[in-house]
């Protein structure tokens, strides 16, 4: 339902964002006052043109704006009328006509520029000069520009203007800012006008109205301002009570910095726990229910992330591989290939493929994870270092398939449009691929435990799990069970993979850059046990964000908590979870 | 006296020892053309002739001289050992080209009738080197010691290229044994022993990087890699590796206090089975990932490459690679030597019991950790033992040989040859490497899926692996001739007792 709502409102955005673009400059035929003061400021010079540019500037309107933006784009032109007549500006029509001419619309009223007989000029693209600017004038027309951006309807440009002006170094702005503060009633915009006021204070020379800015500053959290507070701070000209300001300035705003970065870490801690919780979950499965270790985990994650990728293709230009053996009969190469041809769809249909690749790459791993299960792991169920070779060489094949197929180089999977960006909250990123993969772990560990907990099948599985032999005397299809429950961890595996194409690589060989780790999870948590396996992934994903954040290198981090679990492991042997089994052998 | 072989594996040594001893250096000598310092008998004379350049060919050989080699040749003052380097050098670069002969060159130069011989047979590639050599044996007749070329038939041909090759698979083929004495003989697998095998790699690789001296790429005394770098000198922990004595101690030192760090905690905590394979693994991953960064200054990514000398000998020349792989080929028999005595003593027979069932070795009293961490140490040892001998043949060391898929690949070879001998990983590894070598050359887009292939295919259904082989056919035959056999008439019956064997029991006093 939710989704629909999101889809529903990006087609309207689009829509009037659509119907909001202007195609030729819009000439209105009112604000002529306003045409008169631009054509002085155009004509003028020095000190008065100045005086008239910050006229102008308070008075906001479409014709300013845009005239003061062809301004600074050298879109102006002067019509210098013959025997020595008034220059005129004018703006220069788009369009071409068959000759490659254009007209003219003259600034001061907007109507086409005509010659004394009242015939319309036409002008090539040389025939006319630019409005003289230099480095100073152009510089005060920005600002001018600026100062109306502070108008602008859209909330990211108000602030953005606002951040520009604060930055300024100009101490006439403040009054302007204050007055935008009485109108303004956004309270995000509010909080950067108030920012800018106090950085603009900041140069002042009085050390009261400096304190007060300092103070000010560090009340608002202002991350941006802190280099000039440290600056401030260590400067050796200082006064003291100014110094002192800034010291504690400084430490308030670090301390902010710090939770920020606390909260933000915490944050991607969960969402690659997350993800590792996913990729792990499938082989917790397999390894913990059945006592297979499946090196071919990796390559059903990339099973996964494949299908997203042909599904893409399917919705886009459509998809053929080709594989070609080196054997060939009587000159024809032998080989094999496939034409998918694609639907070309666009706009919203586009965006939702991914809708439904997920589950395409559940079934399709869940298959494939069958077929391995019947070919190959039915005949080494209590052999567990040879299942270990068995399926490591079923890796290196499914790899070097996935080379033949789709080529050795990682494939590009687009992300849908609803999936990237985020929102910033209290200065701490959102992603949106984040927080869907950490909804994403919640529904598939919710689903597990459903299915684990809730089916006949989730049962049977248990059953067979706790005493093989037993459920099978009892009459439990334990053949079947097996083969079901593999299927099921390989179609997790291929969930996972679904989520990696979006956020990493796509390439044969993506599978092994998780193995080690989803097997450190699943060790960790203790074999067999679904929700030690949970506690094991987020404390993991936590654990390496934030190490990373603190040797700021993600492969010392690495390292470390891989030498944590080594270590973690002698203390617990059997994991955070271990299995009780009255058996000796564990 | 125990008997430590079968007569059939007694047969198995003395057939290597003279084959690859003996036989395969002898042939590689016998085609090498190369000139050794021996050869030159009258330096003085040479020099003579060379500082003149009156004749053709002297003329020739001045020009193929480096720059800074005629100033030595020059220079009266240089002392016959020098000048015998530049000389052995020069000659050595003329015979690997093209072949030299032309009439202009050569006149005045009397022809054995063994130069005249090959001449007419124009010959390519390692012949042509040899007929470069006569022919600068005749140039210089009174000066050279003269080689005799012997014509070998090409299957008993061994290119320096072989050589170096076989030096290789033997290197292999201790890694394997050092693999199968922790799974076969004492059921540890282990997916590290790679990270063993690149330790003592790079343990010998920073002592021939030290040994490279100024004649790297910016003839600086401080390796390629630290230039780049953008030091000037070197870093203390790489002052003593130019002693070769301690470059020798450190790969058995490094790789040995590691073994016994990580096996001591892994062994003293009982850990088992899986658990102990996938720590094993992320170790390895965890050094693999560590060595590949640049500040820990041991050639990050690249590792060490471009060596040039040991021990004082150019790495480049065959004589040398030759030594290398006699070296090699004695540390294997040293290897397999060891161990076999091993598994023969009380040791090995505890071993085998931890394997089999390590409770009851715990119940009987014996402390398996101490046991099962002297093994582990001593597979690391030979795994770095072969690494160590591995670099100089191969010329390269890089944070890949660490990797998690070249560790279990090891495994492999162990199961296709047969765990649990000692002969098995060396067939193995030997089989597999030259099927990798023909696969790669032939099908290199079908060489992984054919290992892939070999991997299950030896799990399913060659458990024993290929020493087994023999075993497996037979008992296969030996099912089906039984299924054909009609039953036997004296099946047991339920009501006669069967008769009792005899047994070596003293009889029961009633």
């Amino acid at each position: 339902m939710h989704k629909f709502k999101l889809i529903a409102v990006l087609i309207s955005g689009c829509l009037a964002c659509s119907l909001a673009k202007a195609a030729a400059p819009v000439v209105a035929d009112d604000d002529s006052a306003s045409r008169q003061k631009l054509v002085q400021a155009l004509l003028g010079t020095g000190d008065d043109q100045q005086k008239i540019l910050n006229d102008l500037a308070l008075n906001p309107s479409k014709i300013v704006h845009d005239t003061l933006l062809s301004w600074t784009r050298d879109e102006i032109y002067i019509y210098e009328t013959p025997n020595a007549g008034p220059k005129v500006p004018v703006l220069l029509e788009e369009q071409q006509n068959a000759d490659g001419k254009v007209h003219a619309f003259r600034v001061d009223t907007g109507k086409v520029l005509v010659d004394d007989k009242n015939k319309e000029l036409l002008f090539d693209s040389n025939d006319l000069n630019s409005v003289d600017t230099d480095m100073r004038l152009r510089g005060a027309v920005q600002q001018a520009l600026d100062m109306l951006a502070l108008a602008d309807p859209n909330i990211n440009a108000r602030t953005e203007a606002v951040q520009k002006l604060g930055k300024s170094q100009k101490p006439q702005y403040v009054p302007i800012l204050q007055a935008r503060l009485g109108k303004e009633s956004i309270s995000s915009v509010k909080k950067a006008i108030n920012i800018g006021i106090a950085t603009l204070k900041l140069g002042d020379p009085d050390p009261k109205v400096k304190i007060e800015a300092i103070n000010q500053l560090s009340s608002l959290n202002a991350i941006g301002d802190l280099d000039d507070i440290q600056k401030i701070a260590t400067a050796r000209d200082t006064a003291p009570e100014v110094a002192k300001a800034a010291r504690a300035a400084v430490k308030a705003i670090n301390s902010y910095i710090s939770a920020v970065n606390f909260f933000g870490t915490i944050f991607r801690g969960m969402s690659s726990g997350s993800i590792l919780l996913i990729v792990a979950l499938g082989l917790a499965i397999t390894f913990g229910l059945m006592g297979i270790i499946n090196m071919a985990h990796g390559e059903m994650i990339a099973i996964g992330a494949y299908t997203v990728y042909v599904v893409e293709n399917i919705f886009g230009a459509g998809f053929t591989f080709r594989v070609n053996l080196p054997f060939s009969i009587a000159g024809h190469v032998l080989g094999f290939g496939a034409t998918i041809p694609g639907i070309h769809a666009t706009g919203w249909l586009y965006e939702c493929y991914f809708i439904l690749a997920i589950p395409l790459s559940f079934i399709i791993s869940a298959t494939a994870g069958i077929v391995l299960e019947r070919a190959v792991i039915q005949f080494l169920y209590r052999r567990p270092l040879e299942s270990l070779l068995a399926t490591y060489g079923v890796s290196l094949f499914m790899q070097q398939c996935f080379r033949l197929v789709f080529g050795a180089n990682n494939v590009q999977v687009n992300s849908p449009a609803w999936l990237s960006g985020n929102f910033t909250a209290f200065d701490i990123i959102f992603g949106y691929n984040r927080l869907f993969v950490i909804a994403f772990a919640i529904l598939i560990v919710i689903g597990t435990w459903m299915l684990l907990t809730k089916t006949p099948l989730g049962l049977l599985i248990r059953a067979v799990m706790q005493n093989r032999d037993m459920a099978s005397c009892m009459g439990v299809p334990t053949q079947r069970v097996y083969m079901l429950t593999f299927g099921f961890g390989s179609g997790l595996a291929g969930l996972a993979g679904a989520f990696l194409s979006q956020i990493g690589n796509v390439g044969p060989s993506m599978g092994q850059t998780w193995i080690v780790d989803s097997f450190m999870t699943v060790v960790v948590g203790g074999v067999g046990n679904i929700v030690g396996t949970i506690y094991a992934a987020l404390g993991i994903g936590t654990a390496d964000q934030v190490l990373q954040q603190i040797f700021e290198s993600p492969v010392v981090g690495k390292i470390t908590v891989l030498i944590v679990i080594i270590l973690f492991l002698q203390w617990k042997p059997g994991g955070l979870f271990p299995t009780r089994s009255r058996s000796l052998e564990g | 006296m125990r008997r430590i072989f079968t007569s059939f594996e007694a047969w198995g040594v003395l057939v290597f020892v003279v084959l690859a001893l003996v036989v395969l250096p002898a042939l590689n000598s016998l085609m090498d053309a190369s000139y050794s310092a021996g050869d030159f008998t009258n330096v003085a004379g040479l020099v003579a002739k060379l500082n003149t350049h009156s004749d053709p060919l002297s003329e020739f050989v001045w020009e193929q001289i480096s720059p800074d080699g005629q100033k030595t040749i020059a220079d009266s003052k240089a002392t016959v050992g020098e000048q015998k380097i530049v000389l052995l050098d020069t000659f050595n670069k003329i015979i690997q080209t093209d072949l030299i002969y032309n009439d202009a060159r050569f006149t005045g130069v009397k022809l054995s009738p063994e130069t005249l011989a090959l001449k007419l047979q124009h010959p390519d590639n390692e012949n042509l080197k040899w007929l470069n050599r006569l022919l600068m044996d005749d140039g210089y007749a009174g000066d050279l010691k003269k080689a005799h070329y012997m014509a070998l038939p090409n299957f008993l041909q061994v290119s320096n290229f072989s050589i170096n090759l076989y030096g290789k698979y033997l290197c292999y083929a201790v890694l394997a044994i050092s693999v199968d004495i922790l799974w076969g003989y004492t059921g540890l697998l282990s997916l590290g022993q790679c990270l063993f095998f690149s330790l003592g790699g790079y343990m010998m690789g920073m002592y021939l990087m030290r040994m490279i001296g100024s004649l790297g790429q910016y003839q600086k005394p401080i390796p390629d890699f630290l230039v780049f770098l953008g030091w000037n000198s070197l870093p203390a922990f790489w002052k003593p590796f130019s002693s070769f004595p301690f470059a020798l101690m450190m790969t058995l030192l490094l790789p040995g206090l590691l073994s016994l760090a990580f096996g001591f905690l892994a062994f003293r905590s009982r850990i088992r089975g899986v658990y102990f394979s996938i720590l094993t693994q992320a170790l390895t991953y965890a050094a693999s990932i560590l060595f590949l960064r640049n500040n820990l200054l041991l050639g990050g990514n690249n590792g060490f490459t471009d060596f040039k000398f040991m021990l004082g000998h150019d790495l480049r020349l065959p004589a040398t690679q030759r030594v290398l792989y006699i070296c090699t080929a004695l540390l294997l028999l040293a290897t397999y030597l060891l161990c076999k005595w091993l598994t023969t003593t009380r040791f090995g027979k505890i071993q085998r019991a931890i394997r089999d069932s390590e409770n009851r070795v715990l119940f009987s009293g014996y402390s398996t950790a101490n046991f099962k961490l002297f093994i582990f140490v001593l597979s690391g040892l030979i795994a770095s033992l072969a690494g160590a001998l591995y670099v100089p043949q191969v010329g390269i060391i890089n944070p890949n040989e660490m990797a998690t898929d070249k560790s279990i690949e090891v495994v492999v070879w162990v199961a296709v040859g047969g765990r649990g001998t000692l002969v098995g990983p060396v067939i193995g590894a030997i089989f597999v490497n030259a099927l990798r070598s023909w696969a790669t050359r032939a099908y290199p887009d079908l060489w992984l899926i054919i290992l892939g292939f070999l991997f299950i295919f030896v799990v399913l259904f060659m458990p024993k692996g290929i020493v087994g082989l023999f075993d497996q056919v037979r008992d296969l035959l030996k099912g089906k001739a039984k299924n054909q056999e009609p039953p036997s008439r004296a099946t047991p019956d339920l009501v006669t007792p069967p008769k009792p064997a005899t047994s070596n029991m003293p009889p029961v006093k009633s």
